[in-house]
This record gives structure tokens, C-alpha cells and sequence, in this order.
């Protein structure tokens, strides 16, 4: 079986075709690749939130302590809240139910590969969103279900 | 808190994405004799968290609009000086969110573990069906406990009492499946490998989570536990002695699957004692500061509250969950150096990624399998003999269809002839677009909103546009 007769270049732009290196992983669809994207992303947010929650237990070992003051715990328990729901404990969920799902059911891949992709992109850069505002000192400090009015 | 808002609205359109590939792919691309009630549970519990997230996160979202409306347009839907607007229901509708989103990132686990349990116990998960619809039960139940969040807000009597009657009702589907996580185990020749080790961590913590989560349904007990430690313990043990346990269960469960080696089961035993030792330091003591009282969020308490020595306790069982983690990294180390090759099959398993390669080709499958059972894998391995007792099937006699699969293997080598989807950049151009908005509304810097819109605009055209496939 040869796989010539499947080329068809009909529109205006040229798919890549990268098998290794940098450009193969942010160009790939499949969804194997993106659920170990999802995962090895999820296990950095880990760290991350799991560094949060180590300042808190920090602060609050000792009564009256003065590690950070109410400000910087406010935003620590809500970027620990939102990191470890948002950026781990999902995407982790995501990142089996991506390399295993399809597999598990004897699919070759999911639905919609190229929607797959992007709604892992959407993931990481949502989540690079919701730290840039750490940069800015301007990290949620509302808790992770921002009451109103706090949140207002 | 802005970016609280908008942050919250670009991962909730990436989990809705995802959830309509990963319904659409269960409905629709299961291989041949793959019935509904023959997919493994995890896939169950997979297809019943998409249709939670499909249902949950639009309500989040126009909650999070509403909040930015508020706070970048002058909006009054939560908070207002005049008092025109209503605070508890940001409450109501990020609950209503907020509850089945604990589903969602429980039920995953739930899956991952009745998974796991069959495989280390070698017997068939215990009432499958049940455990499957005790899934869909909690998927629908989910939706009527929230206010269960807010019975300190005053809701009134005929509200508490309902939501508290759902929510005690909601821990029955959910005990079931305990029950039948037990039932599994019961009489089986059990091999307690890390991941076995993981979901047996898993039942425990996330019974006690659950024990605890009953007695915030009762409203005067829930009185005085709102907004203290005792709250941050539970569900702590449920997400993190639940979930996070049932995770780190899959990860070593399927890491020879994915990697194509086993993950030394020493030091995966060495992290998971170290673990939950840590968890329970941490957490347990949150019971009894909660009930004396120390209440969430504050960032100190005073001396003399008999605070202290709890205290300590849970901060030593931090740094004890910390390094049990370095030791899984350490663990990933070592077996990327010198792990021990898996091999197709290393667990005995009974589903069909473990008919596969490790790790698998790009295709899958040289040939789609044809399902003929309920572990199907499983079936085709060994058979019972009178007394109910398993035999192997000898090899090479286990299918008719084995001649025709060898002949298969032959002709598609390498996967030549099977046409997988092209890659592509406009998903991550797409996607580019979208922190782009985010920071453009956060700081009013209106442009920069509508280059973001624009790239994800052309992202999306492109997509459209390229071309079906490139060789």
C-alpha cells in the first residue's frame, strides 16, 4: 500500500512535517505526545503550587510569624488553590484521558487531533497567564472562589 | 483578581475544548464490538467528567464575566455601593460550578484506581456495572448539593435542610463504589506493587475525606465548621488523599506503558510510605485545629491558643510530602538511566493499551481490535477451568484470527498505509492569541486585546484554510 495517492495540497499553507526536535512537539497532533505534554506541564504547575503550600506551612509553624505578611499569604493560598485545581489536578486527569483514552477504546486517535493540540496550548498559556501576574504583583488574593464582594 | 477572572475564562475554553474531542471520540471511535458496557471504567469515568465539564464551566464563565464587568466596566452584578446587587449569588453560581468540578477531578482517580484494583488483585472488578452507573449517579447528583457551601450564609431552613438531604444522599453512589473496590480485593491473590499501593492509599484517605464530608451535611455541625481548618482537612483529604493518590496510582500504573520502563518499585514503595505518612501529618492535625477553632485564611494566629503544637506537627508533614516527591523524581532519574524494559504487558493486565507496544507507535494499532468482552485483553489470555479456577490460553492457539493478525503485522510494518492527521501550527497560533486578550483587558491597553483577538481570528482561518495533509 503506498501512501503517494494521499497528498493533496489544496489550500494556501503547508503542514509540517518535523518528526524530532522542538518543532515536531509544538506542531503535533498526536494525542499521545499532547497527554504527555499535559502531564510533564501538570507536574511543573505541581512543583510550583507544592512551593506555594511550603511557605504556607512555613508561616504558619510558629504563632505570630513574620515569613510574608497578609498580603503575600492571601495571594499564596489562592495561587495554591488555583494551581493544584486548575494547573495540576485537571490537567493531570486530562493528560490520561488523553495518551490512555483513545488507546483504551482501540482508537488510532482522538476526535478532533489538531483541537486536541489546541486546547492544550490554551491550557499552558492560560496558565502562564494567571502566574505573569505575579510579575506585576498583582497575583489573585481573593481565595480560589473569590467571594464577592472581595473579588470586586 | 482581574486576572483571576480572565484566567479562569481561557482555561475553562481549554477544558471545554477538550471535552468535546473527548466525548465525541468515546461516542464515536470505539473499535469494533467495543459496546458501552464494555469499556473500561476509567474510560467511563472519563466520558461521565466530560459531560460535567461541558455542563459546569459555561456557568463559571458568565460568572467570571459578570465579575470583569464589575471590575473593568462598572458593572453591578455582585457588589454596588447602592446595594442594588447581590453578592451570594456569585456565591450560587460559583458553586453550581464549584461542586461539580469536585467531581471532576475525583472521578478521573476513581477510574484510574478501578483500573488499577482488578489488575494487582487479579480477579474482575466487582459489579462493573454498578461502579459504572454509581459514576453516572454522582455525575447527576453532583449538581444539587452546592448550597452545601453555603449553609452558614443563610439560606434559610427549607434550603439547608434539602441541600443537606442531597448531600448525604450523594455519599450513598459514592460508598458503593468503596464497597466495591473492597469486593475486588476480597479473596483475590494480591501483589502489592506501588501502584496497587497508590489506590489502596487512595480508598483509605479518600474514605476518610468522604466520612468527614458527612459531617458538613449535617447544617449545625456544618455551623461550626465553616470556615475552619477542619474544612481545610477534609478536602484536602479528598483532593489530595483522593485524587492526587489515585493520580500518582496511574502514573506508576501506566509509566511502562508510556515510557517503555518500569518505574523501580522500591523507591516508588519508599515514595508512597513517605507520602502518605506526610499527607497524615499534615493533614490530620487540621482536624483538631478546626474544631478548636483556628480558622482558614488568616496569615497568623496568637500564642496561648493551644495552636502550636498541631501546628508544627502539619508543617513537618509538608516538608515530609516534599521530599517523598523528590524521591519520585529521583526515581524518574534512575529508571530513564537504568530501568528495567517493560516489555507489552509487564502488569498482566486485562485492557487494550496493554496489547499494544511500549511505548505505542504513533498509529495505535497495526491492526483495530476487535472486541468480543468486558476485559477482553484479559479473555484472551486465560480461561477458567471447571472449578472456576484461571488456566492460560497456550500461545499462538488464543484466536482464530492469530494467522491472519501475523500476516497483518507483516504487511503494515512500521505503519506504512496507515493515514494518521497531519501536524500543525495553527493550534499554537491560535492559542498565542489568547494571553494576548488577557493582559489587553487586564490593563485597559485596548489595542493589544485586539491583536490578540486577531491572532487567534487568523490561527482559526488558517486552520481552516491549510491544506488536509502533507507527506
Amino acid at each position: 500500500m503506498t501512501t503517494a495517492s494521499y497528498v493533496a495540497k489544496t489550500g494556501i499553507f503547508s503542514r509540517p512535517t518535523a518528526k524530532t526536535g522542538l518543532w515536531s512537539w509544538m506542531t503535533t497532533v498526536d494525542h499521545k505526545r499532547i497527554g504527555l505534554m499535559y502531564g510533564a506541564t501538570a507536574i511543573v504547575f505541581f512543583v510550583i503550587g507544592g512551593v506555594e503550600a511550603l511557605f504556607i506551612r512555613l508561616q504558619l509553624a510558629r504563632p505570630e510569624n513574620t515569613l510574608v505578611n497578609a498580603h503575600q499569604y492571601n495571594e499564596l493560598f489562592t495561587m495554591h488553590g488555583l494551581t493544584m485545581i486548575f494547573l495540576v489536578v485537571m490537567p493531570l486527569g486530562a493528560a490520561f484521558f488523553n495518551y490512555m483514552m483513545p488507546i483504551m477504546i482501540g482508537a488510532r486517535d482522538v476526535a478532533f487531533p489538531r483541537l486536541n493540540a489546541f486546547s492544550y496550548w490554551v491550557f499552558l498559556l492560560g496558565g502562564i497567564f494567571l502566574y505573569s501576574s505575579f510579575f506585576i504583583a498583582q497575583a489573585p488574593d481573593g481565595g480560589w472562589f473569590g467571594y464577592a464582594p472581595l473579588s470586586v | 483578581m482581574t486576572f483571576y477572572a480572565l484566567g479562569l475564562i481561557i482555561l475553562g475554553l481549554s477544558s471545554t475544548v477538550a471535552a468535546v474531542n473527548f466525548l465525541t471520540t468515546i461516542i464515536n471511535l470505539r473499535a469494533p464490538g467495543m459496546s458501552l458496557m464494555r469499556m473500561p471504567v476509567f474510560v467511563w469515568m472519563t466520558l461521565v467528567v466530560q459531560f460535567l465539564l461541558i455542563f459546569a464551566l459555561p456557568v463559571i464563565t458568565v460568572a467570571l464575566f459578570q465579575l470583569f464587568f464589575d471590575r473593568t466596566l462598572g458593572t453591578n452584578f455582585f457588589s454596588s455601593a447602592n446595594g442594588t446587587s447581590d453578592p451570594v449569588l456569585w456565591q450560587h453560581l460559583f458553586w453550581l460550578f464549584g461542586h461539580p468540578e469536585v467531581y471532576i477531578l475525583i472521578l478521573p482517580a476513581m477510574g484510574i484506581v478501578s483500573e488499577v484494583l482488578p489488575v494487582f488483585a487479579r480477579k474482575p472488578l466487582f459489579g462493573y456495572p454498578v461502579v459504572v452507573f454509581s459514576g453516572i449517579a454522582i455525575g447527576f447528583m453532583g449538581w444539587g448539593v452546592w448550597a452545601h457551601h453555603m449553609f452558614a450564609v443563610g439560606l434559610g431552613p427549607v434550603a439547608n435542610t434539602a441541600f443537606a438531604l442531597s448531600t448525604m444522599f450523594i455519599a450513598v453512589p459514592t460508598g458503593v463504589k468503596i464497597f466495591n473496590w473492597m469486593a475486588t480485593l476480597w479473596g483475590g491473590s494480591i501483589r502489592l506493587k506501588a501502584p496497587m499501593l497508590f489506590s489502596l492509599g487512595f480508598i483509605a484517605m479518600f474514605t476518610i475525606g468522604g466520612l468527614s464530608g458527612v459531617t458538613h451535611a449535617i447544617v449545625p455541625s456544618d455551623y461550626q465548621q465553616t470556615d475552619t481548618y477542619y474544612i481545610v482537612a477534609h478536602f484536602h483529604y479528598v483532593l489530595f488523599g483522593g485524587a492526587v493518590f489515585g493520580l500518582f496510582s496511574g502514573i506508576y500504573y501506566w509509566w511502562p506503558k508510556i515510557t517503555g520502563k518500569l518505574l523501580n518499585d522500591t523507591i516508588g514503595k519508599l515514595h508512597f510510605w513517605l507520602m502518605i505518612i506526610g499527607f497524615n501529618l499534615t493533614f490530620a492535625p487540621m482536624h483538631i485545629l478546626g474544631l478548636q477553632g483556628m480558622v482558614r485564611r488568616t496569615y497568623r494566629y496568637p500564642k496561648g491558643y493551644g495552636f502550636d503544637f498541631w501546628n508544627m506537627i502539619s508543617t513537618i508533614g509538608g516538608f515530609t510530602i516534599a521530599l517523598s516527591l523528590l524521591v519520585f523524581f529521583y526515581n524518574v532519574y534512575k529508571t530513564r538511566k537504568e530501568g528495567q524494559v517493560a516489555g507489552n504487558d509487564p502488569w498482566d493486565a486485562r485492557t487494550l493499551e496493554w496489547t499494544t507496544t511500549s511505548p505505542p507507535p504513533e498509529y495505535n494499532f497495526e491492526e483495530i481490535p476487535v472486541v468480543h468482552a468486558l476485559d477482553d485483553f484479559w479473555h484472551r489470555k486465560y480461561v477458567e477451568d471447571k472449578e472456576g479456577r484461571l488456566v492460560p490460553v497456550p500461545s499462538g492457539a488464543q484466536d482464530p484470527g492469530g494467522d491472519q493478525a501475523a500476516h497483518a503485522t507483516e504487511a503494515h510494518s512500521e505503519g506504512h498505509g496507515i493515514h494518521m492527521p497531519s501536524q500543525s501550527y495553527m493550534p499554537l497560533l491560535a492559542a498565542l492569541g489568547m494571553p494576548l486578550i488577557g493582559w489587553g483587558l487586564t490593563f485597559h491597553q485596548w489595542w493589544l486585546a485586539i491583536v490578540g483577538g486577531l491572532v487567534v481570528l487568523s490561527g482559526l482561518y488558517a486552520w481552516a484554510l491549510e491544506p488536509a495533509t502533507e507527506e
